[in-house]
């Protein structure tokens, strides 16, 4: 009897059940999908950083003589329980050439020999690489897809005159420094490739560095020793590794927050059909009921269908996630290990998850049947009680005409199916929203100042000055001067100056922590942005990044011990600010400061003011000027030089395009379904006002109208709320990348007002309008077989 | 008194075709309403009675034959025509009360109003012309009334004052006291041969001699034809008339 009836549904409901197995579907596809993307990025990334060797501490250090001082003081240290170490070359973007002439731009890329690396990288198979073949290069994947290099390409490194030409052998997966936001390559190759560029004294000790892996329950402790020691040039604890892949973690997180608002959608969808079908069965049911059948058993009928269908759709859902999830993470496996080792049974179970919350919704949903009864069947579903709420509109006083009385009353009339309706579409379009904001944000340059930088016409990144200057060879004053002329005589006058960091700790009240301290002579501590405080007024003040500041439980007013370039002075905070450097570790000195510029760790990129002020247009040409007088491709104008320090707009601007999709396919579905369920539930009305002389196209009109309004009330809400959403839902997002204190989004109010809400207008109006159509069957004369 | 004819059907025909299967519901119907006449259509059930009624009134398309309702051949008229034709020019009642849930009853009754514009009058004008419509009818109580609210008879004569409300030639009614109890199908046939002594011609179809006896003319239809045709003078008595009519029938068969 059961498969009878659930073959006798299917049958008559078509399009009503064939929208339901799709959303299925999609819930059980994202659900598995989302939920292997979590275990595998989530597990993945400890796996990974297992399996690499990754201890507690990971230290690069650069002069020779301060490694020799630095490994000392790692033996004597308490704190540090062990520790390995490797020599690197350090490599800039301008010392490498690929395919011949080709450059591409990166942080600081490390040359490093097979076999003796702290980090164990591994290949595109996943197999540690313990070696290479003479004239073969191993290349971190993340740099090989941005600079495009295939396997066999050839790579020149030139520094001090010595060039070395080697082959692209493959990829590596790089645990600690691959993703992308770190934007630090690894150049493995074989130990004499190493030596032809080793062997060279001034490579040796301009160039040369130490990768410390360090093993230590007391960062501080270290910190102290790299603070006394000097020449560091970058330091990530465990957690700050972790960090980097925020990117791959929060695009799965993304994918799960679709498929749970997926689900959540069926389970409307669902509410909405088994409302009809019971509204519309009554009269079975009542029959049902007056021959004895009981409740569970006659809801049990209903649950059979619904238990069909969400184990056809979770099952399709189950195939179709495999690819789909493969898709998904096809980006971050090129990057990294994942760390799942049982994705079918996990696609399983999620599927079986979401059959089980689908029956558990429509069980609820059938207690419907509960209220009806035998009398139902013999007085046509009506029990005689006449509790109805009467219209909030009269056509009598109302100035709209027929049709716009009709759907405005049907809007207003059924209060819960409009609010169910208008919050899903609202759901949908504040979710692109909330996206196209983010996106938007990464993409413009309203976050140039969580870089801790000042706005400037064009910014060029150029860490081959950087090492001249830690290494003595000359001055920073001398490399800002040199690209001055350069540009000058290039018909590009302007000025430059460059933010440069330290590797710092910060003590109170015995609470440490380290990051990036700022400072540039050429500009005020007064030119930036701060979320609470004043700029520091003197040598002795000091601004902390708030996440710092949270660390060691700073407040403003208070004196912290600031130890940098082997020094410690006590430092009084005046003021916090957000920022996304070195994920929010970081602080600022006062320009008055006096820090040699050797010491330093490092610098931002070299910011360019021309003199004549263009305007938008003509720093986009000159940034393809500069690159071609610079020979590199690391030029920015404000915007551009986020995006490359975030790395987050590609990210969220594909997470926007999938959300969009899926929400129009949503709202497409729902129209279709809702509209469907609407013929089907007001037939005998549509064909009485055909028979009293509206027209085909008068009633279809009716039907779309009604989804319009509500399509334009749930556009307006979502144009209201897409702000304090958007603060809701990115601002933990973006403290997880510094921005503590939230920011202030940009917006397009194109697509905000304009391009979104017409989108999923006319796919409502286009999935309402063609399943309207479908009136053209009723006939005025069906007046007479309706009861 | 010869009057114009209103409706002229010559040969109808309507077949369905059921599962590959040619049933032919009317056959050759013949038959034409003069302008103020009332003519009932009885038969029994599955005659063709109301696929009769839905086909001259171009709420079914006829398959062939030829039907012209003041003079237009609605065989020639596309869908929106024929809509405009029903929205002007005819009213309905149906045996089902039929009437738009989420309004109230006077809002029902004046929506064709609304949507016909026949009448070039502001909103208030036809709210005034559908009270005093109601009025008429008896049920002018029930005006802001939900149609759950208000009992079967009042709902069909408001029912009736829809079909009126656009001034309709002809009112074409499918047992329009078909679910009503005797007392209520009385007030109702009451009301609808008030409409035809004012001139509105009516055609109804009906099970009931009583119903029928009201009427001027009565069709008989058997098997998608029309077996005999039975004229009333109504001049006589109501028991005259029934009793007449009831030997008729009687006659036909019955």
């Amino acid at each position: 009897m059961y498969l009878n009836i659930l073959k006798k549904d299917l049958k008559r409901k078509r399009t009503m059940n064939f929208v339901i197995l799709l959303f299925v579907i999609l819930s059980a596809m994202f659900f598995s999908s989302g939920m292997n993307n979590i275990v595998s990025v989530m597990g993945g990334v400890d796996r990974f950083l297992d399996l690499a060797g990754m201890k507690d501490y990971l230290i690069v250090i650069g002069e020779p003589d301060n490694r020799a001082v630095f490994g000392e003081e790692l033996d004597k240290c308490d704190a540090v329980s062990g520790y390995s170490r490797e020599t690197a070359i350090i490599l800039t973007a301008d010392t490498l050439r690929i395919r011949g002439s080709e450059t591409c731009g990166f942080g600081m890329g490390l040359f490093v020999p097979a076999g003796e690396e702290v980090i164990r990288c591994f290949d595109r198979n996943n197999e540690p690489i313990t070696s290479a073949e003479r004239g073969k290069v191993f290349i971190t994947n993340s740099f090989a897809e941005k600079a495009g290099i295939e396997d066999g390409d050839a790579l020149t490194f030139e520094l001090c005159g010595v060039s070395l030409t080697l082959e692209s052998a493959g990829i590596c997966k790089d645990a600690v420094l691959g993703s992308e936001i770190v934007d630090s390559p690894r150049f493995i190759v074989h130990p004499d490739d190493f030596e032809t560029l080793f062997a060279d004294e001034q490579i040796r000790h301009a160039f040369s560095t130490g990768v410390y892996m360090i093993e230590t329950d007391d960062t501080g402790a270290v910190d102290e020793i790299i603070n006394d020691v000097g020449g560091c040039r970058l330091n990530a604890a465990e957690s700050l590794i972790r960090m980097t892949y925020i990117l791959s973690i929060s695009i799965a997180a993304i994918i799960m927050a679709v498929s749970i608002f997926l689900i959540l959608i069926s389970f409307a969808v669902l509410r909405f059909t088994i409302g009809f079908t019971i509204a519309e069965e009554f009269r079975e049911i009542g029959v049902m009921k007056a021959i004895g059948i009981k409740n569970r058993s006659i809801r049990l009928l209903y649950l059979v269908k619904y238990l069909g269908i969400a184990l056809i759709g979770a099952s399709i859902g189950f195939f179709a996630g495999i690819p789909f999830g493969e898709m998904l993470l096809n980006s971050v496996s090129r990057n990294m290990m994942l760390g799942n080792s049982h994705p079918v049974l996990i696609g399983v179970l999620s599927c079986a998850a979401v059959v089980g919350m689908i029956l558990l919704f429509c069980w609820g949903c059938t207690a419907k049947i509960k209220k009806l009864s035998p009398i139902d069947a013999v007085r046509s579903g009506q029990t005689g009680e006449r509790f109805r709420k009467k219209s909030l509109l009269h056509l009598g006083k109302s100035r709209l005409s027929a049709s716009g009385f009709l759907s405005c009353n049907n809007v207003l009339g059924n209060p819960k199916q409009t609010a169910i309706l208008t919050a899903v579409f609202t759901l949908c379009a504040v979710l692109v929203t909330v996206l196209s904001n983010a996106a938007n944000t990464f993409a413009s340059d309203k976050l140039i100042y969580l870089i801790s930088v000042t706005a400037s016409d064009v910014y060029l990144d150029r860490t081959s000055d950087n090492l001249k200057v830690q290494n003595g060879l000359c001055t920073l004053e001398d490399a800002e001067a040199e690209i001055e002329q350069t540009l000058a005589e290039n018909g590009l006058p302007g000025t430059v100056h460059v933010e440069r960091f330290y590797i710092s700790s910060v003590e109170l009240n015995g609470k440490t922590d380290s990051g990036r301290f700022l400072i540039c002579d050429d500009t005020s501590a007064t030119d930036y942005q701060y979320s609470e405080g004043t700029a520091p007024q003197y040598a002795n003040e000091i601004a902390l990044g708030s996440l710092i500041a949270e660390e060691i439980g700073a407040k403003i007013g208070d004196t912290v011990s600031v130890t940098v370039n082997g020094e410690t002075r006590n430092m009084i905070v005046s003021a916090l600010f957000d920022s996304f450097c070195n994920i929010g570790k970081c602080g600022r000195f006062h320009e008055s400061f006096d820090l040699p510029a050797s010491a330093m760790a490092g610098t931002m990129a070299y910011q360019i003011d021309f003199d004549d002020h263009p305007d938008d247009a003509l720093i986009t040409e000159r940034i393809a000027q500069i690159k071609q007088i610079f020979g590199t491709d690391h030029v920015f104008d404000k915007a551009g030089y986020v995006d490359d320090c975030a790395k987050s707009a590609d990210a969220m601007s594909g997470a926007k395009n999938l959300t969009m999709a899926v929400s129009l396919l949503i709202i497409l579905l729902m129209s279709i379904l809702l509209e469907r369920s609407f013929i089907s539930k007001e037939r005998s009305e549509i064909a009485l006002m055909k028979a009293i002389g509206f027209k085909n196209r008068s009633v279809i009109g009716i039907h779309v109208l009604r989804f319009v309004i509500i399509t334009a009330v749930s556009v307006l809400l979502a144009a209201l709320l897409g702000e304090p959403a958007t603060k809701l839902i990115m601002d933990p997002v973006f403290a997880m990348l510094g921005a503590l204190r939230g920011l202030s989004y940009a917006h397009n109010p194109t697509e905000t007002f304009v391009i979104f809400p017409l989108t999923v207008l006319a796919a409502v109006t286009a999935g309402t309008f063609f399943t309207a159509l479908g009136m053209g069957r009723i006939k005025a004369s069906d007046t007479s077989g309706i009861e | 008194m010869k009057t114009n004819t209103i409706l002229e059907v010559q040969d109808l025909c309507k077949t369905y075709i059921v599962n590959k299967r040619q049933n032919n519901v009317l056959r050759n119907v013949s038959f034409s309403v003069h302008e103020g006449e009332m003519v009932a259509v009885m038969g029994p059930s599955g005659s063709g009675k109301s696929t009769l009624l839905y086909t001259v009134s171009g709420m079914d398309r006829m398959t062939a034959g030829k039907v012209q309702f003041c003079g237009k051949d609605m065989g020639s008229q596309n869908e929106n025509a024929l809509a405009q034709m029903r929205l002007d020019d005819m009213g309905f009642i149906f045996q089902q009360m039929y009437m738009m849930k989420n309004l109230s009853v006077l809002d029902n009754i004046i929506l064709p109003a609304v949507k016909s514009r026949k009448q070039k009058e502001s909103r208030k004008e036809t709210v005034a012309r559908a009270r005093a419509l109601m009025k008429k009818l008896g049920i002018s109580e029930i005006a802001d009334n939900d149609i759950n609210e208000v009992s079967g008879g009042q709902l069909q004569r408001a029912c009736i004052c829809r079909s009126m409300i656009n001034s309709p030639k002809m009112i074409f009614a499918d047992e329009p006291t078909g679910a009503l109890n005797r007392t209520a199908s009385g007030e109702v046939m009451d009301e609808l041969t008030k409409l035809n002594d004012e001139g509105t011609t009516v055609m109804l179809v009906t099970h009931d001699a009583k119903v029928a006896a009201k009427c001027t003319r009565v069709l008989f239809i058997v098997d998608g034809n029309i077996k005999g045709e039975y004229n009333i003078d109504k001049k006589l008595s109501v028991r005259d008339r029934e009793r007449g009519l009831n030997n008729w029938l009687l006659e036909m068969g019955w």
